[in-house]
């Protein structure tokens, strides 16, 4: 059938591929089946106050390379972009964690039942590094100035 | 790559050892696509198929009801004597063996994990093929002694393995309902069932492992192993991208957002958009698009927000440049974060259920949540630079398809 179709019978052979999705929960729960439920109430949103804390975001070129590229995407798929370090709290888009501390001014906080994320001071730098072996440098970010806030 | 000769003269030699009775041939895209609409009983429009068809295609104009009607005839015939038992022969030539789990005892093969699928496309249609018994082959169970060996060798070639399979088409439809079709698109789910299946090393093909096969209807028992913890279902606890969420006070949104990226702007609701929504929050988005002679940086923020009437978001998009982006990193890390896809267009991954009106995104009836990555060319002509916006959109489903 392919000499009938010609290349693409060929390349659609060959180009098959594994989408080979990480694993997921078993017992037939699937992303696809549940519709977010109406009653089913969000975690609470908390905001950094304005102005306060200090504000950390992954470094503009991680991604040049691989493992912090892993990094940074992993880092934005949990929010984690931008974080805002105040006193004993992180916080990461709208959410508000109390940071574990740890050796040299670490901060640890859980982001599943599988995955913490940990901010240890590096000089001039936060190096987030997860548990899963993945790590990349933030950078400090002034606040922005917005016009009659 | 392989060619078709190569091919044959592999499966020659492999067919011994992983199929010494039934005939197997090599997989085929149009083939298999004529077994599944065979064997699942599925309605294939053959006019249709064959107005796919190059030699329908490159006919010339005055040519093409006759060439029509000669290929229409081909097929027909085909699918006619197509047997829908047939045993088919495929290599996955990017999977990977994950590290070994010290407290299960096992290798995960990611090709067999819930939610893999094999894509294929033929006569205009698109096919996402599952394993029924994929669970069976899923887990390489061994002692960790035994474990060493085997790890160093994936570990000789980055994780990454062929993966061999003989398999038959069985019917429609992922029975662990990981996989779906997008409803009223071209796009099928084939089930299927191994029958055979090994791993071999990514670049010499020598077998490194021979998986354990559990046929269809007897996985129970057979499988029972210690639950892995699950990643929770996209919910509205859950559902959130770059930190943002829905069902949110755009109040609070615009705070964080100019807290810690900057100024938002509020529009008026885009016209084309579902009419519930009255306003549209907007953190910088031209930052992220490539514009002629615009220079974007990596790193920068983007942030779109649909709002209703009790001023409430309820469609989000953030999107991010990335220097750069291999989309199977960006894969893992969404699948770690949100669970297995439902299908997406090629190119896009998504999650959720449908969503009926127009939010945020190209067309009614896309997922609750999306990712897809965008090529953004920054800079002028003589000093351009590639980036990559991946793009999350976030749906209030049950709020869009509720009617409140």
């Amino acid at each position: 059938m392919s000499t009938r179709t010609g290349t693409r019978g060929l390349a659609c052979g060959l180009a098959v591929l594994a989408a080979a999705l990480a694993g997921c929960g078993e017992g037939g729960r699937t992303a696809g089946q549940a519709a977010p439920a109406a009653s089913e109430a969000p975690p609470k949103a908390e905001a950094p106050r304005s102005g306060s804390g200090e504000i950390w975001a992954i470094d503009p070129q991680a991604g040049r390379d691989a493992a912090s590229a892993a990094a940074a995407l992993t880092a934005f798929a949990w929010g984690m972009q931008v974080v805002v370090i105040d006193g004993d709290s992180v916080y990461f888009g709208l959410k508000r964690a109390a940071a574990r501390p740890g050796a040299g001014g670490a901060r640890s906080v859980r982001l599943s039942d599988s995955l913490e994320a940990t901010l240890t001071p590096a000089g001039e730098h936060v190096t987030l590094a997860f548990s899963n072996g993945q790590e990349v440098a933030m950078q400090r970010r002034r606040a922005p100035h917005v016009r009659g806030r | 790559m392989y060619t078709m000769k190569s091919l044959a003269a592999l499966l020659s030699l492999l067919a011994p050892a992983l199929a010494p009775a039934a005939t197997v041939v090599e997989f085929d895209a149009d083939h298999a696509a004529l077994v599944y609409h065979k064997a699942a009983s599925q309605h294939l429009d053959l006019r249709a198929a064959a107005r796919t068809l190059q030699a329908y295609q490159f006919a010339p104009n005055f040519d093409k009801p006759e060439v029509l009607e000669r290929l229409l005839g081909e097929l027909e015939a085909e699918f006619e004597q197509v047997d829908p038992a047939q045993e088919f022969r495929i290599e996955i030539t990017r999977d990977q063996v994950k590290e070994y789990d010290h407290e299960r005892g096992e290798f995960s093969v990611g090709m067999f994990e819930q939610g893999s699928y094999v894509p294929f496309s033929a006569f205009g249609q698109h096919y996402m093929m599952v394993m029924a018994n994929a669970e069976g082959s899923r887990a390489i169970r061994m002692p960790r002694e035994e474990a060493r060996a085997l790890d160093e060798t994936l570990r000789a070639t980055g994780r990454q393995v062929r993966t061999e399979i003989h398999f038959r088409i069985i019917g429609s439809g992922d029975p662990a309902g990981a996989v779906q079709a997008r409803r009223g698109s071209n796009q099928h789910v084939v089930r299927a069932e191994v029958l055979a299946a090994r791993l071999l090393e990514p670049r010499s093909g020598r077998p490194l492992h021979t998986l354990a096969v559990v046929p269809v209807g007897q996985e129970p028992a057979a499988t029972a192993a210690p639950a892995r913890p699950a990643i929770p279902p996209l919910s509205a606890a859950n559902a959130e991208i770059g930190g943002l969420r829905v069902g949110v006070p755009a109040a609070t949104l615009k705070q964080l957002l100019e807290s810690v990226y900057g100024p938002v702007q509020q529009r008026s609701a885009p016209q084309d958009t579902d009419p519930r929504i009255v306003a549209q929050l907007e953190l910088d988005p031209l930052a992220c698009r490539g514009l002629p002679g615009r220079q974007n940086h990596a790193g920068t923020v983007c942030v779109t927000a649909l709002v209703d009437k009790d001023d409430v978001v309820r469609a989000i998009k953030v999107e991010r440049l990335f220097p750069r982006i291999e989309f199977e990193a960006l894969r893992t890390a969404l699948v770690a974060r949100y669970g297995a896809t439902v299908s997406g267009e090629p190119g896009e991954l998504a999650w959720g259920p449908v969503v009926e009106p127009r939010l945020l995104v190209r067309r009614p009836g896309e997922h609750a949540l999306t990712a897809t990555v965008i090529p953004v060319r920054s800079g002028t002509a003589g000093s351009a630079a590639q980036l990559h916006n991946v793009q999350l959109v976030l749906a209030d489903a049950a709020w869009a398809n509720g009617g409140r």
